[in-house]
């Protein structure tokens, strides 16, 4: 199911393609235009998280403040894509409800499972806390990983006209979802 | 000194050699001289099973200085903390962390943060692979995570 999904490129996987590039939206359906904006808060969101970490290029970089910093501006790109998501509303397809419920889910465990790894991170004071701080972190990434799975799911089962499908294939914003 | 540490890999399906893995070492003994020590992080999924780390040094071939390994690291973090252990065990002034193309990022980023406070330069040695649809999902997580992760590897030394 879900390497069907990666194939067609549906909705929930822009969550973890590519960087989507830019087009012309004068004569974007409504469906389109929400099309492009769930690619833009992704690719947007996406880009903010591998800026923070490309700046640990060298040792240099690493001092504990800098580090501190980071988590917190990952912390906030975080939070302005779950407000982006959820300000979004559901796409105008016969399915727009239930993948906009979909999102949502997917919203709150994301801001939840952040929450969750940042206090783990907090709470790490030696090399006796590095088991469990790993559990934790590994318990909220694989939260996190099933949910984007399990949104491409929701989204496919609920688009049985593919209305979603063809507007993500044919909004430039997604061009690159499936590649 | 030089430190090459090679990431391990593993998934649910067996015992022997991931073909990731077998990748990754590959890209290591192109990278090995005879004076570098070897790293071979990775643990084993089940009790009964054989680590990463051991199933690397069963296929090892190259000539270097010394081979290490490193049975207990259970993920990325765990690997960047035994790279920092055995980066002061040897002395070592540079370290080669050699994994997958679509991991590279995040365990060089967690290794420089396991060396924070030394004068160890960390370099990449990653081979091509984009990785599988569930490897981007989960290094998309990752990536969220890695800041924090960061912070839990520099301060569990």
């Amino acid at each position: 199911m879900t390497r069907k999904l990666l194939a067609s490129g549906t909705a929930a996987l822009a969550l973890v393609a590519a960087g989507c590039g830019g087009g012309d939206e004068s004569s974007a359906s409504p469906t389109e235009e929400w099309a492009n904006s769930f690619c833009t808060a992704i690719t947007t969101w996406k880009d903010s998280l591998t800026s923070v970490t490309e700046q640990f290029s060298s040792l240099s970089s690493l001092t504990s403040e800098a580090l501190t910093d980071a988590a917190n501006d990952a912390k906030s790109s975080t939070e302005t894509f779950v407000d982006e998501l959820r300000a979004l509303g559901p796409p105008e397809t016969e399915s727009g409800e239930a993948v906009k419920s979909s999102i949502d889910e997917l919203s709150n465990t994301v801001e939840s499972e952040v929450a969750k790894i940042e206090s783990t991170a907090e709470g790490v004071s030696g090399l006796a806390d590095l088991p469990s701080a790993i559990t934790s972190i590994t318990t909220s990434i694989s939260a996190m990983s099933s949910a984007v799975s399990s949104t491409a799911q929701t989204a496919e089962s609920a688009d049985t006209s593919g209305e979603l499908r063809t507007a993500l294939e044919d909004t430039p914003a997604c061009a690159d979802i499936s590649s | 000194m030089r430190l090459v540490a090679i990431l391990g890999y593993s998934d649910r399906d067996g015992a022997a050699l991931h073909p990731v893995c077998a990748a990754r070492l590959a890209r290591a003994e192109s990278e090995v001289r005879p004076d570098d020590t070897v790293l071979l992080s990775g643990w084993a999924r089940r009790k009964a099973e054989a680590a990463e780390a051991e199933l690397m040094a069963r296929a090892w071939t190259t000539d270097a200085r010394s081979v290490i390994l490193d049975r207990t690291a259970r993920s990325t973090v765990g690997n960047a903390v035994g790279i920092a252990r055995a980066a002061r065990r040897v002395d070592a002034r540079e370290v080669v962390v050699v994994t997958s193309g679509w991991h590279g990022r995040r365990a060089s980023v967690l290794a420089r943060a396991a060396l924070t406070g030394s004068q160890v330069n960390v370099t990449l040695a990653a081979t091509d692979e984009r990785g599988t649809y569930r490897a981007r999902v989960r290094e998309l997580a990752c990536l969220l995570a890695l800041p924090f992760a960061a912070i839990v590897a520099a301060r569990a030394r």
